[in-house]
């Protein structure tokens, strides 16, 4: 397989090898450039190391380095070392992802103009509107063989979701399906169909379920064109005295520092990482750090406003039995300010096996009431909202100079608070998704505070101006044009659905940006 | 009980079965009589270990789990505290401060104080330590996933798709 010097300065330094940074270089490496991925993580073998067992999988995939939290956000108090449940292998986040796919709406990329002034809220629309983005969500479609696109039959819908859509349907709802899953309903693209295995969260062992592990990352090494080292930590960006980025200094598989020259520099280490790298890369000129003349790098943090809802019924369900994720209710995503909060939610089935179910049921709960609730494990259905949260300037990434991690850098500190309305949005959430357990009979229903963060997004937003965000409408940063953000920290605003969708579709369209300005020789 | 099982309970005694280990032999399909097997401790005393086994059973009550579920958590503390002299310690003054309670040794202690005796203690770090390491080492043991319905690896049976993924027969038809 290819291999590039240190010294050659005509490659493009992809850090990350997730959604983002994962298809970025296939796209580019497709193309005929030259590209190096640098990732953190080890390379996985989907038939020999995925095993079902949840915290075997979450040990040997979860991204674990230590991290700080501050904030109201629960997730403070009970995982105060665990702010995010993301991953550190090859493949990135994607492997344990559940496939959800779903195109952002028209009006989600225009959010302060349709939303208005939110106060304490940092909303902006995004610099591009969904016109320009149709033409990539159909490719990313293609690409991660999402089902009710591209003539790809849905896939059938399991116990958990059938308990689900009964309740949805007696409650009135009418958009309710086995949703748009990038998941093989079928064979394709050389991958085996999904076989209901119920451990789409721990990696798929099917490799029916798109992760770029076995998709992106091989496809872009068969050019010749791509070289991936796994196990390499990037610390820092360097650059060159004219200010534009010239290298990546990592740390190595044998613990060595290693110096990788390079033409242009994209970052997809997800929201938490990409701005810690971009400020631990601070220098005489870029006193705060890369890219940060808005001051915006690390700000406007966003999470999602999640939640659970679990229904427990007299009879068996069963809803551990095939994919986690098996159908949504999209009624509630609509804009409809007389709810009492703008934006929206998604409502899709979830459950967990007993184990994690133990730990996020209720976490630190303990006791007769509690165990009551486990003893019933085997009649609960599940499900978990996903709504748009609030941009807030202050719910931020920074660096935590009091705590090193095993390189001797600052580490990440995650701040959030809840703005009232996400507050607003949960609560509504949790009251619908219990009636539509009660509607067919549950007998209790348990709202689920949230998970550590799984969408962590908006930390070099993109913005039309360069004093509003970090990026242009490529992904370009304002303030160094051979440095480019791709992954889901370019998010302008959070909208309510699964955001890998859109994650992809602008890797595609920011490899088309990459290929046409080298061409040009602007980069 | 009859003949083979008290000879089979004497080799298993003999042969040093450990929580863990009865555990894994249930498994097999072997029926255990209760206390068969002892805790194997390294860092903690035996009675230690007792007390911190139904302090186990108090924070996670399942009556339809053996005690040895409960015993092998301990067991798992324990070999963590033989590397980690602070949880050792916090451990110990645990311990001593559940028995000090209402001045009878925690086991002799009705289950409502128990239960007592327990709440005094949330929020302290013996409490966080021993809580935050049974919720995962309880449930993460696969020998209990069926009792509570839960089945556990799926992939070396094929996966759900025949094996009753979408069985539900209860729901109101629409
Ligand atoms: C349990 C779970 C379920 C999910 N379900 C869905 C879903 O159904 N639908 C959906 O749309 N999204 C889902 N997501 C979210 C989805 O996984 C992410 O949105 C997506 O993977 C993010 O892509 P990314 O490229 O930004 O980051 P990632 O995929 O997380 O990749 C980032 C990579 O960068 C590497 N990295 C970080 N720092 C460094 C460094 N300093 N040096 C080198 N490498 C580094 C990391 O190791 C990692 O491999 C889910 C996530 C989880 C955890
Ligand atoms: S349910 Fe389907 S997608 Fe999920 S892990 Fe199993 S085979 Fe893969």
């Amino acid at each position: 397989m290819k291999k590039f010097d240190l010294n050659d300065n005509s490659v493009v330094v992809v850090i990350g090898s997730g959604a983002g940074g994962g298809t970025l270089s296939n796209e580019l490496a497709q193309k005929g450039i030259y590209v190096v991925c640098l990732e953190a993580g080890k390379h996985l073998d989907y038939g020999k190391d995925f095993v079902n067992k949840e915290w075997e999988m979450f040990s040997k995939e979860a991204w674990l380095d230590t991290r700080t939290t501050s904030g109201s956000w629960r997730v403070a108090k009970d995982f105060p070392n665990l702010p995010a449940w993301i991953c550190k292998t090859v493949g990135g986040s994607t492997l344990h992802w559940a496939g959800a796919s779903l195109r952002f709406q028209e009006h989600e990329l225009k959010a302060r103009t349709n939303y208005g002034h939110v106060k304490g809220a940092n909303l902006l629309d995004w610099p591009i509107d969904l016109k320009e983005l149709e033409p990539y969500y159909a490719k990313a479609e293609d690409k991660m063989d999402v089902t009710r696109t591209n003539g790809i039959p849905g896939l059938p819908g399991n116990n958990n979701y059938r308990v689900m859509e009964a309740g949805a349907k007696e409650l009135g709802y009418k958009e309710v399906h086995t949703g748009r899953m990038a998941i093989n309903s079928q064979p394709r693209d050389g991958r085996a169909s999904c076989r209901q295995l119920g451990f789409c969260f721990q990696g798929c062992r099917m490799g029916a379920k798109w992760s770029t592990l076995y998709t992106e990352i091989p496809k872009a090494q068969g050019t010749g064109h791509f070289e991936l080292r796994a196990e390499a930590h990037v610390l820092k960006i360097t650059h060159d005295k004219t200010g534009k980025v010239d290298g990546v200094l990592y740390v190595d598989a044998q613990g060595q520092q290693q110096h990788q020259k390079a033409r242009i520099v994209c970052v997809a280490g997800n929201s938490i990482e990409s701005p810690r790298i971009l400020l631990n890369s601070e220098s005489a000129i870029y006193k705060e750090g890369l890219a940060n003349s808005s001051g915006q790098v690390g700000c406007n943090y966003m999470r999602h406003v999640t939640g659970s809802v679990y229904g427990i019924f007299e009879k068996p369900v069963n809803m551990h039995r095939g994919t986690t994720m098996a159908g949504i209710i999209q009624d509630e995503a609509k804009h409809k300010p007389e709810r009492g909060f703008v934006g929206s939610y998604e409502m899709e089935t979830l459950s967990l096996g007993l184990p994690f179910l133990a730990a996020f049921l209720n976490p630190g709960d303990w006791g007769k009431e509690f165990t009551g609730e486990l003893d019933e494990y085997q009649n609960m259905a599940g499900m978990w909202i996903v709504g748009e949260d609030m941009p807030q300037e202050s719910n931020s990434i920074t660096l935590n100079s009091d705590v090193k991690d095993q390189f001797g850098l600052p580490v990440a500190n995650v701040h959030y608070d809840d703005h009232p309305n996400d507050v607003a949005m949960r609560e509504h959430a949790f009251k619908q998704g219990s009636a539509v357990y009660e509607s067919i009979g549950a007998i209790k229903t348990i709202k689920v505070p949230p998970y550590p963060s799984t969408h962590n997004l908006g930390t070099n937003r993109m913005s039309a101006k360069a004093n509003d965000g970090v990026v242009n409408k490529w992904g370009q940063t304002h303030d160094i044009n051979n440095l480019f953000i791709s992954d889901g920290s370019q998010f302008t605003t959070g909208a309510a659905e699964n955001p890998t969708l859109t994650i992809v579709a602008l890797a595609i369209r920011q490899a088309d940006y990459i290929a046409q300005e080298m061409k040009a020789n602007n980069i | 009980m009859n003949k083979t099982n008290m000879s089979r309970r004497g080799f298993l005694k003999a042969s040093g079965l450990t929580a863990a280990g009865a555990v894994a032999l249930s498994l097999t399909g072997m029926s255990i009589a209760p206390n068969a097997w002892a805790m194997t401790l390294a860092s903690i005393r035996n009675s230690e270990g007792q007390t911190l086994s139904r302090l186990c059973r108090v924070l996670y009550p399942h009556a339809h789990l053996d005690d040895m579920y409960y015993d092998a958590c301990v067991e798992g503390l324990d070999t963590k505290a033989v590397k980690d002299k602070n949880l050792l310690n916090l451990l110990k003054k645990g311990v001593a401060q559940l028995d000090s309670t209402f001045n009878v040794p925690f086991l002799k202690l009705s289950a409502e104080q128990q239960l007592e005796a327990v709440k005094k203690l949330e929020g302290s770090p013996f409490f966080n330590s021993v809580r935050g390491h049974v919720v995962v080492a309880l449930y993460n043991n696969e020998k209990i996933w069926m009792s509570f319905g839960y089945q556990g690896p799926s992939f070396p049976h094929g996966g759900y798709l025949e094996r009753g993924f979408n069985d539900i027969n209860w729901l109101p038809k629409n």
